[in-house]
């Protein structure tokens, strides 16, 4: 059982559950509070692939125009 | 008397942040977690960043297609502005003998109008080269019997374009040569 914000262990015994780290609460009850191991959830994992993505698309862009100011490309003319 | 009943239980609110913080010493399992999660994250930015910004993209941004660019992408090009041109050239150095020395040697009789730009007649070929969707690519027509054909050439790739020499029919009647 794991924090979702800071993957920090978490003690689900206490009267008020809560990450010791971060001070995130969670419900034991609740699997949707908190995770089974300490890696990135589903949304973390959209959040860097949505990330990822548009940082690759606007180095796609760069490198194509790069390419196309390589004397004797298009940008040469 | 007092009224002895307990307190009203605090909500859990277990989306809500309220940070009680401890010093937390991270354990080794811990930081052996973190490294895994750094790796996870690197993992998946250069799985899409690498054939985004490399290859898809630029292909993509340059050509209009996904995968690498092909001769045979020049096809739809050159079928609906070049074959025309070349016809034409064909037609006159079938009533001349020879090939035209300009593109306004085409114009009126094998052409109604002289091309925008961009195709040139040279040496026996034809060139056609500032098409916005080339990027540096030349298209060429080689009339040399038995390499006769379509070509591509520049700085992405440079192959034959697949498509069939150009033919035009016989002359219905005689004609006396361009001057």
């Amino acid at each position: 059982m794991y924090c979702q914000k800071c993957y920090t262990k978490l003690d689900p015994t206490t009267e008020f559950p809560r990450c010791p780290r971060c001070g995130r609460g969670f419900d034991p009850a609740d699997p949707g509070s908190y995770l089974t191991v300490p890696l990135p959830g589903k949304w973390r994992i959209i959040l860097y692939v949505v990330v990822s993505t548009i940082i690759s698309i606007a180095a796609a862009f760069f490198v194509a125009l790069f390419q196309l100011r390589i004397p004797g490309g298009a940008g040469g003319h | 008397m007092a009224d002895e009943s307990p307190p009203p239980p605090r909500p859990l609110n277990y989306r809500g942040i309220q940070p009680k913080r401890v010093k937390y010493v991270p354990t080794a399992e811990d930081r052996r977690w973190r490294n895994r999660r750094i790796l996870l994250r690197i993992a998946i930015f250069l799985v899409l960043f690498l054939p985004i910004s490399l290859y898809f993209g630029p292909n993509l941004i340059m050509f209009g297609t996904l995968t690498r660019v092909s001769p045979a992408d020049f096809a739809p090009l050159v079928q609906s502005l070049s074959i025309s041109i070349v016809r034409a050239m064909k037609e006159y150095q079938r009533d001349a003998g020879q090939l035209p020395f300009q593109m306004t040697d085409l114009v009126p009789k094998y052409l109604p109008n002289a091309p925008a730009g961009g195709q040139y007649i040279f040496n026996g070929w034809f060139t056609q080269s500032d098409d916005s969707r080339q990027y540096g690519q030349n298209i060429s027509y080689d009339f040399t019997p038995g390499s006769e054909g379509w070509e591509v050439n520049g700085m992405f790739l440079s192959g034959p374009i697949p498509l069939p020499p150009v033919t035009i029919g016989p002359a219905t009647q005689p004609s006396p040569p361009p001057k």
